[in-house]
């Protein structure tokens, strides 16, 4: 039994690095989520782990509603954190009411973060020059075509229009 | 790091289909790299299968369960 124990108590000892992702509310201010963060930060270094970088992205638009929030505040934390933490840490994160959703991953020990940029795929961009392009090519063809057609149309029948416009003003049926 | 080319066309048969994170030797597929998971989903937003994606059985694993955790967190939509 003992060495059971004492191999338990070796393993309690053992620090990871994890990687923590929270979506916070969207309606909290920048001011009230620094604050938060702070707190969050002092919680974390009261219980033995520390920070090894912080990148916050900001406000962004969630694939699905959470919470009947359609936006949220992406924070992403490397830390490292005593083992035997991590359950603690999940119940405090999931009691919390800004905290929308949360991740807590191990990562390995040479882990560095990058940033990921979203693709513009270039078939959208062609297809918008596309559309753009057609669209002013078809308001610059199209306009003087049609002024064209309807002068000749006006010309054609002009003659005959007038006749007919004379006929209908010599005639009765005005005077009615 | 340079832009990777993924492409989940079936361009060669079975047997000479090479894995696209082997050969540019990625080891790890990040969740938060949210462009190169959405070439490997399906126009409803399902996980394509090993015989679409011609991924690695170990690479086809990491891909899935770094789409399952972009899902957890809406960077991607569970359907469409």
């Amino acid at each position: 039994m003992a060495t059971k124990k004492e191999a338990a108590r070796v393993l309690e000892a053992v620090d990871r690095k994890y990687e923590l992702a929270l979506i916070l509310q969207p309606e909290l201010l920048s001011s009230a989520v620094e604050k938060k963060l702070k707190e969050f930060e002092a919680y974390l270094s009261e219980n033995g782990a520390s920070v090894d970088m912080k990148d916050i992205w900001g406000k962004q638009e969630l694939a699905y509603p959470i919470a009947k929030h359609d936006q949220g505040i992406y924070v992403i934390y490397n830390v490292t954190l005593p083992s035997t933490f991590n359950k603690e840490l999940d119940e405090h994160l999931r009691i919390d009411k800004d905290v929308i959703r949360f991740l807590l991953i191990t990562v390995a020990d040479d882990y560095e973060y990058q940033e990921y940029e979203e693709e513009v795929t270039p078939a959208e961009t062609e297809k918008v020059d596309d559309k753009a392009s057609k669209s002013t090519s078809h308001k610059a063809d199209d306009s003087p075509k049609k002024a064209e057609v309807k002068d000749k149309g006006k010309k054609a029948d002009a003659k005959s229009l007038d006749k007919k416009l004379d006929s209908i003003l010599e005639g009765d049926d005005l005077k009615v | 790091m340079s832009k990777v080319i993924f492409s989940t066309k079936q361009k060669h048969p079975v047997g000479k289909r090479r894995c696209t994170f082997c050969t540019n030797q990625m080891r790890d597929i990040d969740y938060k790299d949210v462009p190169t998971l959405k070439h490997f989903m399906n126009g409803f937003q399902k996980i394509k299968g090993r015989y679409y994606t011609g991924a690695c059985l170990s690479h086809q694993k990491k891909l899935s369960k770094a789409i399952k955790r972009a899902r957890h967190l809406a960077l991607v939509p569970f359907t469409n």
